[in-house]
């Protein structure tokens, strides 16, 4: 019976208790936890805090979501998730892996995954860990470790299959009774000990063992390798100093070793002497932390410890049974042999040593550095071996083999082979170049001879001859030299034309300055044009076709400030289509195709220019076809941009102006500055080709080209279309109507109406003769060749002679305002208009006929209407 | 009004400045082949576009700020971001210098190139290629100016004419000036041209009739191209001088309001006005100058 504690103050006090009390089975920290956790609150953690499933596998304590199987959103089955990007595999067979968790794969977890040792090796480092060699120290250990074999020793191998355990001593079993015997000679005081004593087994091991009885076999005492220790200070032998590092606790080496547990792993013996603290030593007492009581401090070396003589002392045969029995020499005497082995009577030679190589006298054992830095240069010592080795290796086939000692080989003549009469071939080729070489040349002879070449290259090239330098005569050149020229030649020829057309560009842009003066020629150098140079050093000199000189109308408006309607023109100007998308805005011109400022007609008249060199060019083109069919091929869209150089044209002063019409009028002038003899090859090209082309052809063939080119008189167009009284007319309608008739009636005329026409020309223009244009650019002479000028631009057809017929009056009024813009075509489509038309002329004459009447007719009609 | 910052661009010669479509930013040309973007209010370079072989003469931004186009006497045209400074496109195909690029102003998928050889290219930015969309060469010289509104294109040339190319309709009005006109400029409200000659005078011409409407004198332009323009509500006629000023002239009494002097007596040849603040950048020499207008 026992009372319940304090029963002084209780109130039940008188409560009488009955029964024996219950023991209090639970340590006192553990009452406070009797109350049951709700599964709430039953949460495993893993061992970093986190809330995990703990598997079944592992025997966790709540499986799953607080003791149910599943997450907190409930069992979630597996999801499928599959995309375009990443395809999901389909899984049909399970891995056991697949329904464990990730504590299963942990160290101590039934899959482990972690890199572990093989059982064969686990052994090796447990006994290592566990033993008791003293190591001089730790690095030794280390290194130990790094250099330990990855497989047990064939012995430790046979050891093992015998029986053997580590820990054990090697040998027979012996009885426990000598073993102990043994262990007490061993620790026998006054015992020489030899290496470093094996631990004392603990008292209550040795009553342990007496209890037991003492015919047990047992393995005998296994002896570690004998560790000598290498003595490194200049004390007595087995002296220990003073060891002033452990002083306080930690040693200074193994102060950051210990803290991780890793480098306790490491370092298992460090970890052990660290937990002694103070001095230790043999000559010093015992310090106040030392647990270590029972050394003897006052211990006095005994002389009798020590051996004085090899084999001299009393213990002599338990010593040498002991040797029998392990360590070495166990195997020294024939008495204890393991079964089934026998000494061999061949004794092993001892292993051959080799003396180590005399080392030179002279020998510097310290490396030497070359170079003091990296960035330096290699010394050329070093590599003069190596320069001495490649060169060998780059010298000649011929040069090796002589260094080798062979036999040079004779190279054989490669005329050797050739026939006699390839030899003879060659020999003459040979001869005729040396002479060709020795030749002393006329430079100035051959150039001059060069530039005929040239010349007759350029005539060739121009007739589009398919290879024109093939009729150059180019003898007494060698075939490379041929070939050479030809292709100076076509590069020269195609640089002429590349400048010209260069000119033409340069020749539509004026300085502001010069733009003021008026009037003013430009006259601009090309001196940049190195080939220019080397050609007599020509510069070549061009006027503009400029008409620098506003409108006087105008002009006068705006300096009397009086803009307005005078100031302004208004054309029509046609986006293309997809500027005007861009600019969000319907395009204006939905139906038409072409873009760019129509111009009205008025100033398609101003804009009227003339270039001699599209006559020109248009006459070499005739002379060209002149063996073929006359028309055949000016169809050939032939890009003339050969601008209007030598050209000027000036307007004329009002007081010249024709009563009618504002004529641009251009006055062919020469530049009298250098050009009589100084003048671009082109030019003189073009001339020497005009002045091939016969009279007869020539004068007729311009004829017509004037006409064309030539806006004719009014009273001519009257005379054609036979209208006296009525005004061509002016709806667009009717001329679109009237297109293809007043084309084909324009071509009969030229074939009907072939003498009329001319006297047509000729009483409007007396003088024009082109040929006298061509001959004035051969000539410089200044004749002034005055002309009336209709071009035709490509954009309008021909209807539009109609047309600007009808507003000729209107142009009469403003003043000629040539524009800069020399659009050579323009007059070019006038020759392939004519060439179409008279192709078409010749086949359709009688038809053409019966629509002239036609269209007379119309025309009338059209009048009538307006 | 007075003077805000002005700032040593570090680019040789100024050869045009130019605000963006909003107004926080500028771009200027150098004559050392680049082109800066600036933040002219804190004084703040953002980034240097180089690339072209020769120096810039003018440059436009986008109206969504992410591109610039930019002119240069090596005759090209680049096309470049903004951000990255990558030149996204090389017209090559004007024969001279580049006198004015600009961007159409809805959507700037056009760049419009006035040049010396007398043509305005229109390239496009949508399409691959590099040939122009449109040539237009009515131009008998240089081509010194171009400005845009909706519909319209307005060029000046040194021929002494100004065009003005109206898309929607499809027409194209040329008003003879009788003086090389250096630089035109639509107002902001649409109704007239402002016309600089180099004659020491501007005109304010009528866009619908091209009569005159107003002249300005008192400044200098006889030799550069000098530019002028006029604020957002079109009441004052601004432009740079060859004698180191900008005057500010009244556009109806055409007397002049105010001079805005610079620190020496060079030209002072290019000016933009902030689109939506009545803020003015000047370039003179290597400098740019930013003025405040408000009273």
């Amino acid at each position: 019976m026992s009372r319940n504690r304090g029963d002084d103050d209780d109130p039940f006090d008188s409560c009488v208790l009955i029964g024996t009390p219950l023991v209090d089975l639970l340590p006192e920290d553990a009452k406070f936890s009797v109350k049951p956790k709700r599964p709430e609150e039953q949460i495993v953690t893993d061992e970093k805090g986190r809330q995990r499933f703990h598997g079944a596998f592992t025997g966790g304590f709540s499986a799953g979501y607080f003791n149910t199987v599943g997450s907190k959103e409930g069992w979630a089955p597996s999801t499928f998730k599959s995309s375009r990007g990443e395809k999901a595999e389909k899984k049909t067979t399970y891995r056991p892996e697949d329904f464990m968790d990730e504590d299963d794969f942990n160290e101590h977890g039934i899959a482990p995954r972690g890199l572990q040792i093989k059982s064969d090796y686990k052994d090796q480092y447990n006994q290592k860990d566990t033993s008791l060699a003293p190591r001089h120290n730790k690095s030794d250990f280390i290194l130990d470790s790094l250099i330990r074999p990855v497989q047990s020793t064939i012995g430790v191998r046979m050891l093992r299959k015998m029986g053997w355990r580590e820990g054990q001593g090697i040998g027979p079993k012996i009885k426990r009774k000598l073993r102990k015997m043994k262990t007490k000679i061993n620790f026998e005081p006054g015992r020489k000990i030899y290496g470093v004593a094996l631990p004392p087994e603990s008292e209550s091991d040795q009553e342990e063992n007496e209890d037991l009885e003492d015919d047990y076999f047992v393995s005998t005492f296994d002896i570690n390798d004998f560790q000598f220790e290498i003595k490194e200070d200049f004390f007595g032998l087995g002296y220990k100093r003073l060891d002033v590092g452990n002083l306080f606790g930690k040693s200074d080496t193994n102060s950051l070793v210990n803290e991780s547990p890793a480098a306790s792993l490491l370092f298992p013996m460090g970890a052990n002497t660290t937990k002694k603290k103070g001095i230790t030593g043999q000559s010093f007492g015992v310090g106040e932390y030392e647990d270590e009581d029972d050394i003897d401090v006052y211990k006095q070396d005994n002389m009798d410890l020590y051996d004085f003589e090899l084999n001299g002392s009393q213990q002599r045969d338990t010593k040498k049974l002991l040797n029998k029995t392990y360590g070495f020499g166990a195997f020294e005497d024939d008495v204890q042999i393991l079964k089934k082995f026998s000494i061999s009577k061949k004794k092993l030679e001892p292993s051959k040593v080799f003396e180590a190589p005399q080392v030179p006298p002279n020998f510097n054992l310290m490396h030497k550095f070359t170079r003091k830095s990296r960035f330096d240069e290699p010394s050329t010592n070093e590599n003069s071996k190596e320069d001495s080795m490649s060169s060998y290796l780059k010298s000649s086939f011929s040069s090796r083999s002589e260094l080798l000692g062979e036999k040079p080989i004779q190279p054989d003549s490669v005329f050797d082979l050739m026939s006699a009469k390839d030899r003879e071939f060659l020999q003459k080729q040979k001869t005729t170049a040396e002479t060709v070489q020795e030749k002393p040349k006329n430079l100035e002879e051959e150039k001059q001879k060069k530039e005929k070449r040239y010349e007759t290259f350029v005539s060739n090239s121009k007739k589009n001859l398919p290879n024109p330098y093939s009729l150059v005569d180019s003898n007494g050149l060698t075939e490379w030299e041929k070939e050479k020229e030809k292709d100076e030649f076509e590069n020269r020829y195609k640089e002429n034309l590349k400048k010209i057309e260069l000119l033409t560009k340069n020749s539509r842009f004026v300085s502001k300055a010069t733009l003021n003066e008026n009037n003013q020629e430009i006259v601009k150098d090309l001196k940049d044009s190195e080939d220019l140079k080397k050609e007599d050093k020509t510069t070549i000199t061009f006027s503009k076709v400029y008409d620098r000189e506003e409108p006087t109308e105008i002009h006068k408006a705006a300096l009397e400030k009086k803009y307005g309607k005078l100031t302004r023109t208004e054309y029509e100007w046609r986006p293309n289509p997809t500027v005007c998308k861009r600019f969000n805005v319907p395009n204006p011109y939905q139906d038409t195709k072409e873009y760019g400022t129509v111009k009205s007609e008025s100033d398609k008249k101003k804009s009227s220019q003339f270039s001699l060199l599209n006559i020109m060019t248009a006459q070499s083109r005739f002379e060209k076809e002149k063996s073929r069919s006359l028309f055949d091929e000016i169809n050939e869209e032939v890009p003339l941009k050969q601008g209007p150089s030598h050209v000027k044209t000036v307007t004329l002063s009002s007081s010249e102006k024709s009563s009618e019409e504002t004529v641009n009028k251009i006055e062919f002038e020469s530049n009298r500055i250098e050009e009589q003899k100084q003048k671009s090859d082109f030019f003189e090209r073009i001339d020497d080709s005009q002045n091939k082309i016969s009279e007869e052809f020539q004068v007729n063939q311009l004829k017509e080209n004037v006409y064309l080119q030539e806006r004719p008189e009014f009273d001519m167009f009257k005379a054609i279309f036979e209208d006296d009284d009525e005004e061509p007319a002016e709806n667009e309608e009717e001329k679109l109507e009237e297109e293809d008739e007043v084309h084909k009636i324009t071509s009969e005329t030229i074939d009907e109406t072939q003498v009329d026409k001319t006297t047509i020309v000729s009483s409007s223009i007396p003088n024009i003769d082109v040929q006298k244009v061509s001959r004035f650019l051969n000539e410089d002479k200044d004749i002034e060749i005055v002309k009336e000028v209709k071009p035709i631009p490509e954009s309008v057809k021909f209807n539009q002679i109609v047309k600007s017929l009808a507003k000729k009056e209107d142009s009469s009024t403003s003043s000629s305002d040539s524009s800069s813009s020399s659009t050579s075509s323009e007059g070019e489509y006038v020759y392939e208009e004519v060439s179409i038309s008279k192709k078409k002329s010749h086949k359709k004459k009688e038809k053409s006929k019966k629509k002239k009447k036609h269209h007379k007719k119309k025309s009338k009609k059209s009048h009538k209407k307006k | 009004m007075s003077l805000q910052a002005k700032i040593d661009c570090g680019q040789g010669a100024i050869r045009a400045v130019r605000f963006n479509k909003d107004g926080n930013y500028c771009i200027t040309c150098g004559a050392d082949k680049s082109v800066k973007l600036w933040n002219p209010y804190k004084q703040l370079k953002l980034k240097t576009y180089t690339g072209h072989s020769q120096e810039v003469i003018d440059a436009d931004c986008s109206s969504d700020h992410s591109f610039i186009c930019t002119g240069s006497v090596d005759k090209s045209v680049f096309y470049i971001d903004v951000k990255t400074a990558q030149i996204i496109r090389k017209y090559r195909a004007h024969i001279g210098r580049v006198n004015c690029v600009r961007f159409n102003l809805e959507e700037s998928n056009l760049i419009l190139s006035g040049s010396i050889d007398g043509k305005v290219r229109i390239w496009d930015l949508r399409s691959k290629s590099y040939e122009p969309l449109q040539e237009i060469d009515d131009f008998k010289d240089s081509v010194t100016h171009i400005d845009l509104n909706n519909h319209q294109i307005l060029v000046s040339c040194l021929d002494k004419r100004v065009r003005l190319y109206d898309v929607r309709f499809g027409n194209m009005k040329c008003d003879y000036i009788g003086y090389p006109v250096t630089c035109s400029t639509l107002s902001k409200d649409d109704q007239c041209i402002l016309v600089s000659l180099l004659d020491n005078r501007i005109l304010l011409i009528d866009k619908f009739t091209g009569e005159m409407l107003n002249e300005y004198k008192g400044h200098i332009n006889k030799d550069y191209q000098v530019e002028s323009c006029m604020n957002n509500s079109s009441s004052v006629v601004i432009s740079g001088s060859e004698d180191g000023n900008v005057y500010l002239w009244d556009v109806v009494d055409g007397k002049i309001k105010q001079k805005l002097r610079h620190l020496n007596k060079r030209t002072v040849h290019s000016i933009s006005y902030n689109p939506l603040e009545d803020k003015i950048l000047s370039a003179q020499e290597q400098f740019i100058y930013l003025w405040d207008l408000k009273e």
